[in-house]
């Protein structure tokens, strides 16, 4: 660490900041590999700065800065400490909005790396919370140091060469190296290891020869920026191609970069935009056959449109032009209202229909992807109601449960790349495709269920809504019977049993048995009209807990999104909706029984 | 008497029955599931929703099949007596026999099938399968054959193991399904191998079941003269001792079943997302040799291959100095066909029932 921050200082006194003129337009559409799967740079930026516990906005500043200009990156306060305990186990000072820079943090982890020493000596699952982020954040400091080093081949090294009249990269001074070493060598053999004894030319070639060596050993860890294609799925680093001597076969390619690291340094945006553009081009001609270029434009677009949170505001605004309505009927904002929401739904299908179109599978294998796909199927339904009985309730239920489905995705969708690749056992687009479009449809009927029961107990409508509610049941009851059969079948082909009581497989039949107590509860007689809508209205919890829930175990053979951070906003939303239905139920029960 | 009947038939097809237990197999499900984090799948599946009996402490409780044959047997009173089998209420009736059939078929799943699995590297050929959780120690004789293979189950500490016509005898000294190796203090010149520096404490038992290392310390009377030896799981070393005039030795290992037919694996393929260590696919390139007739097929991640009633899945694989081995899983289940058919029945019972609900609406 010590001497890489050494390394950096070599990058320090070169004129440098990143220039309002330069663009990022053609760099940010540079295909690059980055975990599994081809992806524009932009992407990458985003997923890296979001992995580092930022936000992504102005992610392809920061990493072009990152990337040219190492020395100014690793100050750049962009490394989010949420746990107060690491910041104190680090003695860290306070900072605005717990954002570090990477000398910051860097320098504090080698001042405290025997608390990193005792944390690995530990069993895993013993760790601390505390302790999880250290080693996370530990880590991460190493995947940006990784980074940091990416073009460090073509950065103009502020060392004084006597044989360069100017400033020159690692690249361009190869081949001057075993020139240097001689003469390192000779005055070695001459003067011995006494450096006072050493002319000043002597020193500054000692210099020289030390900074590339240590220079060359960082590039061997070089791995992170895979922009350079090969003859199969693979993409290497440029130092990975310039320590295997392949670098011949990418002279083009090296020398824009070599250009375009000058242009940066001089600040010379005209140049440092035609090489970029230059760069791009001549990357996307050498990539293989395997490369889908419409995928990496439509990934721009999609980084560029953010397609869900336009939705979320389109919903956000239809619920405020709702609830304006109501407080002043002479606006009657139904039809605005309906376009909005309309169009709010259209934003979310684009959403996921580029999302399909990039990874080439359902939109259903994330927990992110689930909610947005949620989301969509509960709008449209909803919306389909409306047109179907004109009932203005629709329009609420339709902008509140897309609002919120919105802020649940949103949340999680704070760490790395949310367009993920899938690990074997999930990369079937038939299963992907039944089971679990199927399961996610029962969970947005559930939540249409739940909202328009809670929409039943908070108003005593002169209507009965229970012939609706008994629909979407039976509906939701259908899609989570089939979802779970079909999932059941799935488990079947794949592991050799129908049922493993794995934690999802259990949330999913919770799910059908609450339903079926639901529904039959009035059957026989157990239950009354109110206690039926307070048993619909909690089917939103028996979802939460399924779809959620059991992603807290960190447990099973559905090892995806599991998350850690989500069981204080659970717990709150279970003890919250016991309570409101609670509460809800008693009073319609008093109003009309 | 007639009476009594019905007053018993309407008391099992009453639907409190269903809207009492429906809540208890959920509370099953929330807890057992829950129990997963801290105990495993494997115990929390036994203890939660396979045993008929759960002990808390002194007092025995129903488990939880108690409860779903409870809910079985209202239903099939209900389709029996109770239900008008009218044209409005197909949808019903289809639905609940549904529901019958997937019941029935995890009665069978239960109590027949059986889940082993198959590890072996490329050129082996084999028909031997390992149970995945039971364990059974083995007598082997000089040519490795098995002479007597007792469960590891049956297995009692400070217990004699019977073994007919055997010209010595076993008695278990230690026994533990997780093991925890000590140092032996007390050993003597009757402590032979490994046992002469080895103890066996019972340990606590992993959260997967596959992690736990079973070991027996066992006491074996040959014409009056006694050897201690140590057995641990799945140790290629095994104990050896004579008796009789012939040389024996021990194996503790998971359950051996041979299948009808043999295996080769001729290639083990995997492939990996580029960049990453994280698999994209795996497959295993197999022989099936059945008699004089053999033939190749491919097993893959959701692509298993089926014969004679067994099926064989792409599980895992391991990775090894001399190459990946291919793990299949190999499971053998009567009551395979009962979800499929009983999926689709239930799903027929739904949209029927609501097709017959929108007409009478």
């Amino acid at each position: 660490m010590r001497i890489f921050l050494f390394l950096l200082s070599l990058f320090c006194l070169l004129p440098s900041s990143y220039a309002a003129g330069i663009s990022t337009e053609n760099l940010r559409a540079i295909p690059v590999l980055h975990e599994g799967r081809v992806k524009p740079l932009e992407s990458m930026a985003r997923a890296v700065k979001k992995k580092l516990r930022s936000n992504d906005s102005q992610a392809m500043r920061w990493f072009t800065i990152t990337l040219f200009d190492p020395a100014a990156a690793e100050q750049i306060p962009v490394f989010k400490i949420r746990n107060p305990d690491v910041a104190n186990m680090l003695e860290l000072p306070e900072q605005d909005e717990k954002l570090y820079s990477f000398q910051t943090l860097s320098a504090a982890i080698i001042a405290k790396s025997d608390i990193l020493e005792s944390i690995v000596v530990t069993p895993q699952d013993e760790w601390t919370k505390a302790q999880i982020a250290l080693i996370d954040l530990s880590d991460n400091i190493s995947l940006y140091k990784d980074i940091l080093s990416s073009l460090t081949l073509f950065l103009p090294l502020n060392i004084d060469n006597e044989e360069a009249s100017k400033a020159q990269s690692f690249v361009e001074l190869t081949s001057q190296i075993p020139k240097i070493k001689t003469r390192v060598q000779d005055t070695l053999n001459k003067k011995g290891e006494q450096i006072d004894l050493y002319s000043e030319a002597e020193q500054r070639d000692l210099q020289v020869a030390f900074s590339l060596d240590l220079m060359a050993k960082g590039g061997e860890r070089s791995s992170f920026l895979r922009i350079l294609p090969t003859s199969n799925a693979e993409m290497k680093s440029p130092w990975a191609v310039f320590l295997a001597k392949q670098d011949e076969a990418y002279a083009d390619i090296f020398e824009h970069l070599q250009t375009l690291t000058y242009a940066y340094h001089m600040q010379d945006f005209v140049s440092f935009n035609i090489a970029a553009r230059e760069l791009e081009q001549s990357l996307l001609q050498a990539q293989n056959n395997d490369f889908k270029q419409g995928a990496l434009e439509a990934e721009l677009f999609y980084n560029a449109l953010s397609p869900f949170k336009i939705a979320f505001f389109l919903y956000a605004i239809a619920m405020i032009l709702l609830v304006s309505g109501y407080m002043m009927p002479r606006l009657k904002p139904t039809f605005m209202v309906f376009t909005l929401l309309t169009l709010g739904a259209c934003v979310q299908a684009i959403g996921l229909s580029l999302r399909m179109y990039i990874l080439e599978r359902p939109p259903v294998s994330t927990l992110y992807e689930s909610i947005m796909f949620v989301g969509l199927i509960a709008s449209i339904a909803m919306l389909v109601a409306f047109i179907k009985d004109r009932q203005l309730f629709w329009l609420y239920l339709t902008a509140g449960l897309g609002m919120a489905l919105q802020l649940v995705g949103f949340s999680h969708d704070t760490s790395g790349d949310n367009l993920m690749m899938l690990s074997a056992v999930l990369n079937t687009n038939f299963w992907l495709a039944t089971h679990v479009i199927c399961i996610t449809a029962a969970y947005a009927f559930c939540l249409i269920a739940a909202a328009l029961a809670h929409f039943t107990l908070i108003l005593p409508f002169d209507r009965d809504l229970n012939a609706k509610l008994k629909v979407l049941a039976i509906i939701s009851l259908l899609l989570a019977t089939t979802g779970t059969v079909l999932g059941g079948i799935w488990a079947d082909q794949s592991w050799g049993r129908f049922w493993g009581w794995d934690p999802k497989e259990n949330g999913a039949l919770l799910i059908c048995l609450w339903l079926i107590w639901v529904l039959h509860g009035p059957l026989s007689g157990m239950m009354s009209r109110r206690a039926f809508q307070a048993g619909l209205a909690y089917t939103g919890v028996i979802v939460a807990l399924s779809w959620f829930g059991v992603n807290l175990l960190s447990v099973g053979l559905h090892s995806y999104g599991f998350t850690n951070s989500a069981a204080t906003i659970l717990a709150l939303f279970v003890g919250g909706e016991s309570i409101l239905i609670g509460a809800l139920w008693v009073r319609a029960r008093k109003v009309s029984p | 008497m007639h009476l009594n009947f019905k007053t018993f038939s309407n008391a099992l097809c009453a639907p409190r029955i269903l809207h009492y237990v429906l809540p208890i197999i959920m509370l099953f499900l929330l807890i057992g599931t829950i129990a997963q984090k801290y105990i495993g799948l494997y115990a929390a599946t036994h203890i939660f929703f396979s045993n008929w009996i759960i002990w808390a402490g002194w007092l025995p409780l129903p488990g939880l099949p108690v409860f779903l044959a409870l809910m079985a047997l209202n239903l099939s009173c209900k389709l029996i007596f109770k239900s008008p089998w009218k044209r409005e209420q197909a949808g019903i009736i289809i639905t609940h026999i549904a529901v019958l059939l997937l019941l029935v078929g995890g009665l069978l799943t239960a109590l027949f099938s059986t889940e082993s699995y198959l590890d072996f590297a490329e050129g082996e050929v084999t028909s031997q399968i390992s149970d995945y959780h039971a364990r059974e120690l083995t007598v082997l004789d000089e040519s490795a054959k098995p002479q007597y293979v007792i469960a590891f189950n049956d297995i009692a500490d400070q217990d004699k193991i019977p073994l007919i016509n055997a010209p010595f005898t076993i008695e278990v000294l230690e026994r533990c399904g997780n093991c925890e190796i000590t140092r032996r203090s007390d050993g003597n010149e009757r402590f032979i191998g490994m046992a002469k520096n080895m103890s066996l404490k019972p340990k606590p038992p992993e959260r997967e079941n596959e992690r736990n290392m079973a070991g027996l310390t066992l006491k074996i009377n040959i014409d009056g003269e006694e050897q201690i030896h140590t057995v641990l799981e799945d140790i290629p070393i095994l104990p050896k001792f004579e008796a009789g005039g012939k040389r024996y030795s021990l194996a503790l290992t998971k359950l051996k079943r041979t299948l009808p037919f043999k295996v080769e694996l001729i290639d083990f393929t995997r492939e990996e997302h580029p960049g990453t260590d994280m698999a994209k696919a795996y497959s295993s390139h197999v022989r099936i040799i059945d008699g004089v007739s053999s033939w190749e097929s491919v097993i893959s991640m959701n692509e298993p291959l089926r014969y004679k009633g067994y099926t064989l899945f792409q599980s895992s694989f391991i990775s090894t100095p001399d190459g990946d081995v291919s793990v299949l899983a190999v499971v053998w289940n009567v009551g395979r066909a009962f979800p499929y058919i009983s999926g689709l029945v239930m799903c027929l019972g739904i949209i029927v029932h609501l097709i017959v609900r929108r007409k009478k609406a």
